[in-house]
């Protein structure tokens, strides 16, 4: 994504525009992990909630069976 | 968390090591539960002839339903068939140890009790077995859940559990919803 070569006004709009996205998109994904961990943290997180309220309510008390 | 090679790397291993601590504890929850409250998938591997269940002596007519043996076991044989179970009522002790054995002469069936662990298949050519210790009384529906034709959904049976005190089984030991 380098500025292209011209003297185009409006290519050097686009220059500055591009190096802003790029410093727009370094900022994105420095941020996005985190948000990308918090998500799957509380979805499995969730999950595995799930399975113990029925592994801990419903499945135990059902009782034996072999 | 900035996203050099390095911390992607890093942030990749504590995700694994977090699934892998999630698998462990449901692991070890399934063994407590085995080891400590017996709940265990069953695991009979015992063969019958399918063309001959009315024939051998286990699951003819007169056999089926429950019997408590001179031992105090009691056991109750089942025929799960096209669309129907035989018998269509069983009766059964509560918190004593009690053996279900189905056998099926036609098609695969599937049993479950509800509110209960009790769950198999049946599946001609063998004989299921599970035991179980009811806790509570009452009529439990016990329906098949694998779908076995046309006349699926209409199939189902009656697991009547008695107190120790109402369950009286007759003097050849046998114990039918007729008598109670």
């Amino acid at each position: 994504m380098g500025s292209p070569l011209t003297d185009d006004p409006a290519a050097k709009t686009d220059g500055v525009r591009s190096r802003q996205d790029d410093e727009a998109l370094a900022r994105v994904m420095h941020d996005v992990p985190r948000g990308a961990l918090a998500l799957s943290v509380l979805t499995v997180g969730l999950l595995l909630v799930a399975w113990f309220l029925i592994y801990a309510l419903i499945f135990l008390p059902r009782g034996m069976v072999s | 968390m900035p996203m050099t090679e390095e911390g992607i790397l890093r942030s990749e291993f504590r995700w694994a090591a977090v699934a892998v601590g999630a698998v462990s504890v449901i692991m070890l929850a399934l063994i407590y539960a085995g080891l400590v409250h017996h709940i265990n998938p069953p695991s009979n591997l015992e063969t019958i002839d399918p063309n001959a269940l009315h024939l051998t002596s286990e699951f003819t007519e007169s056999n089926l339903g429950t019997r408590v043996a001179a031992d105090g076991q009691v056991t109750s044989r089942i025929v799960a068939t096209q669309f129907a179970f035989q018998p269509q009522c069983i009766v059964v002790p509560a918190n004593r140890p009690v053996t279900l054995r189905f056998a099926a002469p036609d098609v695969i069936h599937g049993i479950l009790v509800t509110g209960t662990n009790v769950n198999t298949m049946v599946v001609p050519g063998y004989v299921s077995q599970v035991h179980t210790v009811f806790t509570k009384t009452g009529d439990l529906l016990m329906p098949c859940h694998e779908f076995c034709g046309l006349g699926h959904s209409e199939m189902s049976a009656t697991v009547r559990v008695l107190s120790e005190n109402e369950f009286k089984p007759d003097r050849e030991g046998k114990a039918g919803c007729d008598l109670f």
